[in-house]
């Protein structure tokens, strides 16, 4: 028995000793990423008047340099292709956590998949994996269930996931490119897409609702009134006509105290292919007219921020 | 409490320790620490279902000994007979009520007739299924004159919880691990060393293969309706060898713990992917209930002593039963059936035991006709696993139907390189141990030292790398 047991603690140790060896990982990482926006927030450098959030919708649809240049407050874009309202509530908290708190957040929401269980938007627990070597960051995959918070702190290589080992420099792609203000428009259109327009619309059934993502959405609310920041719910356009059901069930959930930004539908060109990348998305010519609806709604509504 | 957990990883040294160190005097006290901790193990589950476990192992002890003390047949047939119906009664009520109930009013639907069905909203008890298992095989043993009927409560107890085996089996027998339990376990080095590398393959297993292949497997059959037929076949690939490694995953890991306390848990799987006939198959994948099938329905239906018509129909009701003892759906019946139809031409024919050895013995490579025929077995496993996988029958044959459409030519979209790399790994290591009890347990014992335990460090690395949330093991909700 003995000898099985100094035999486990020697293995175990110089697994321990070894495992060090990837703290080199978990410290390269982040330089590697070409997405920095999540790191400046942890590192309080996002001090920023007017904040967007969303997921590929508010990063593609809305030009945080544009809104800047007509409202004269600064502006940037945080919003994740990809990434659920967990994750917008996660930027939210993370945003208010280590920055100065903005005046505006303008929430892009996804109709219709935004409260329902979906398999497209997701907690974007990759954007997480680079800076795991930030305590704040491990504590969030903890409290996620992906991590256990002591094997974390005691082994690098339970910090981590397959990802840490690719260190090469990562690079946008032009579907993905961002800019400087944090936007992510796309000049051009997706090949192959089929443009003819659905004759019906799918009926939106709140009873599907996913509380976890409620919860979430009604969080971000809370977190704004704390810190007396104006939450502005935006819908952007999509190329098929959407179930009005959803805007009513976002305005529920708000009690109507929260200030709704519906795209103008009476605007042709959201019926017009020539201004979308795809049936979801707008291209930067369309996303450039209605984030000018956006400027003029702010500069009407709120003048004097 | 779940084996890949932290949890686990703090529970199993602790109880390790205590076993070895204070209770190693005693065999009364091995016995009682082992079912306390098997009890406290149960327990993290859902700590009233516990009443559940002690009223069967109550139920079983008590008949087991009333059966032994009958004087009549007829009073032996009494207290059989009541286990069998209670036992089988609590797997029908939490497992089965709701199928049955909304099955029954589906089909009177068809009929114009409509009521709602009065649903339980209970869930199901963890492991129930195994235990009630280990505890018919008691009892019919008992009745059967196999065995004596256990007096002391405390081994008795042991044998039907004993935590790795409590909620995934493998479905144990009384004439194998009660024996064990009633003589003092001494500790040896060698098996404890060997147990623990069966418990590091099973860990691999599980959280490596089984869970990545998860994450395709989930994504492909959740969202079948828009997959090319391409991605199709991969996500059935995918969960044949999710399946795979997360049900023998957890068996590894079980018999690893058991070796850590000395005691010799019954195999369960045997190289099931290398097998040249669905027959081979079937003596290979999940053994414990294999055998309990054979033991204890097929043998007492007449087996193979009535001619063809009787083997034919012995299988079929055999495969029917196993498919249904997996869960209440519709899927897991036709699983069975689909299984049984293509072991029907070997039992017809009698070719069904023609491969009994392991693939290629001795040798490096199968032949030709040999890596031929576990190919088809292999297609035809992941053929029956789509049934196995589908929410429902009929998006079985929906997934069936594009998954053989014209987009099967086509390239895949989903191409997680890192996961194929470690499907091989993972095949070329079952291939090359497929002669011992598990594929780890002599790899690389000939290797120097500081290589073969760089090899566990690798793997134990890879263990780390993938682990996320825990997963649950599919076997649980059986």
């Amino acid at each position: 028995m003995k000898k099985f047991l100094k035999n486990i603690l020697i293995f175990g140790l110089v697994f321990f000793l070894l495992d060090k060896i990837f703290i080199f990982f978990i410290a390269v990482s982040p330089e590697k990423e070409a997405d920095k926006r999540l790191e400046l927030l942890i590192n309080g450098k996002i001090n920023k008047e007017i904040i967007i959030l969303g997921s590929s919708r508010g990063a593609r649809n809305i030009i945080a340099s544009e809104i800047e240049k007509k409202t004269g407050h600064s502006t940037y874009n945080l919003a994740y292709p990809g990434s659920d309202i967990e994750f917008h509530e996660f930027i939210t908290r993370t945003l208010l956590k280590f920055n100065k708190a903005p005046k505006v957040i303008l929430l892009s929401v996804d109709y219709p998949m935004a409260f329902l269980p979906d398999s497209i938007l997701n907690f974007r627990l990759d954007r997480l994996y680079p800076l795991v070597k930030y305590n704040y960051i491990n504590e969030e995959l903890v409290a996620r269930d992906e991590k256990n918070i002591i094997m974390s702190n005691l082994f690098a290589l339970s910090r981590m996931n397959k990802t840490n080992f690719d260190i090469r420099q990562k690079k946008f792609t032009a579907l993905d490119t961002l800019y400087a203000d944090g936007s992510m428009p796309i000049s051009f259109q997706k090949e192959g897409e089929d443009w003819t327009q659905a004759a019906t619309v799918t009926k939106y059934d709140s009873k599907k609702e996913l509380e976890v993502k409620l919860e979430c959405f009604q969080k971000i609310i809370a977190l704004c009134q704390e810190k007396n920041i104006q939450l502005i719910i935006i819908q952007p356009p999509l190329f098929d006509p959407m179930d009005g059901a959803f805007r009513e069930r976002l305005k529920q959930l708000t009690q109507n105290k929260i200030p709704f930004f519906d795209y103008n539908n009476q605007n042709p060109i959201y019926k017009n292919k020539d201004y979308f990348y795809d049936r979801t998305h707008l291209n930067r010519k369309g996303a450039t007219i209605f984030t000018d609806e956006i400027a003029n709604y702010l500069n009407t509504h709120y003048s004097k921020l | 409490m779940l084996f890949n957990s932290v949890n686990f990883a703090i529970f199993l040294p602790i109880v390790f320790l205590l076993y070895w160190f204070v209770a190693n005097k005693n065999l009364k006290l091995q016995n009682i620490l082992l079912l306390v901790s098997s009890y406290f193990f149960y327990a993290c589950w859902d700590w009233r279902f516990m009443f559940l476990l002690i009223f069967s192992t109550l139920l079983d002890y008590f008949t087991g000994l009333k059966m032994a003390e009958s004087k009549t047949k007829s009073g032996k047939t009494f207290w059989f007979w009541l286990s069998v119906t209670v036992n089988l009664g609590f797997l029908a009520v939490f497992k089965y009520y709701n199928f049955f109930a909304e099955s029954f009013a589906e089909l009177i639907a068809n009929f114009g007739l409509h009521v709602n069905p009065w649903t339980l909203k209970v869930i199901l008890p963890v492991g129930i299924s195994f235990y009630t298992f280990h505890g018919l095989s008691y009892v019919i043993d008992i009745y059967k004159n196999r065995i004596p009927a256990e007096k002391d409560f405390v081994e008795y107890s042991v044998f039907v919880s004993f935590f790795p085996l409590l909620v995934a089996g493998p479905i144990e027998r009384a004439t194998h691990l009660l024996p064990q339990i009633k003589v003092k376990r001494h500790f040896d080095y060698s098996k404890a060393v060997d147990g623990l590398r069966q418990i590091l393959w099973g860990l691999f297993k599980k959280i490596v293969i089984a869970d990545q292949c998860a994450i395709y497997a989930n994504q492909i059959f959740n969202d079948a309706g828009h997959q090319s037929g391409s991605n199709l076949f991969l996500g059935a690939l995918f969960f044949t060898f999710q399946i795979y490694g997360d049900f023998s995953g957890y068996s590894d890991i079980a018999l690893g713990t058991a070796r850590l306390f000395g005691i010799e848990l019954l195999r369960n799987f045997a190289f099931p992917y290398f097998s040249r006939d669905i027959a081979e198959f079937w003596r290979r994948w999940h053994i414990s209930l294999s055998t309990w099938f054979r033991d204890y329905l097929y043998i007492p239906l007449g087996g193979s002593k009535g001619g063809t018509w009787m083997k034919v129909r012995n299988t079929f009701i055999i495969f029917l039963v196993s498919g249904f003892w997996h869960g209440a759906n519709w899927t897991f019946i036709a699983w069975g059936l689909l299984n049984a139809l293509f072991i029907m031409p070997s039992i017809i024919f009698n070719t069904h035991r023609n491969n009994l050895e392991i693939v290629a013995k001795g040798s490096y490579f199968p032949n030709l006709k040999e890596l031929l025929s576990i190919i088809i077995t292999f297609l035809m496993a992941v053929f029956a696993w789509i049934f196995f996988r589908a929410s429902s029958i009929t998006n079985a044959f929906a997934y069936i139907r594009e998954m053989f459409s014209p987009s099967f030519f086509t390239k895949p979209t989903v191409t997680p390189y890192i996961v194929f790399f470690f499907i091989v790994f993972f095949m070329v290591v079952e291939w090359l141990g497929r002669e011992e009890e598990y594929a780890l347990n002599k790899f690389g014992l000939n290797w120097p030292k500081f290589i073969r335990h760089g090899f566990y460090m690798l793997l134990i690395t890879a263990i780390f790398l993938f682990s996320t949330k825990e997963q649950q093991f599919i076997y649980f909700q059986f």
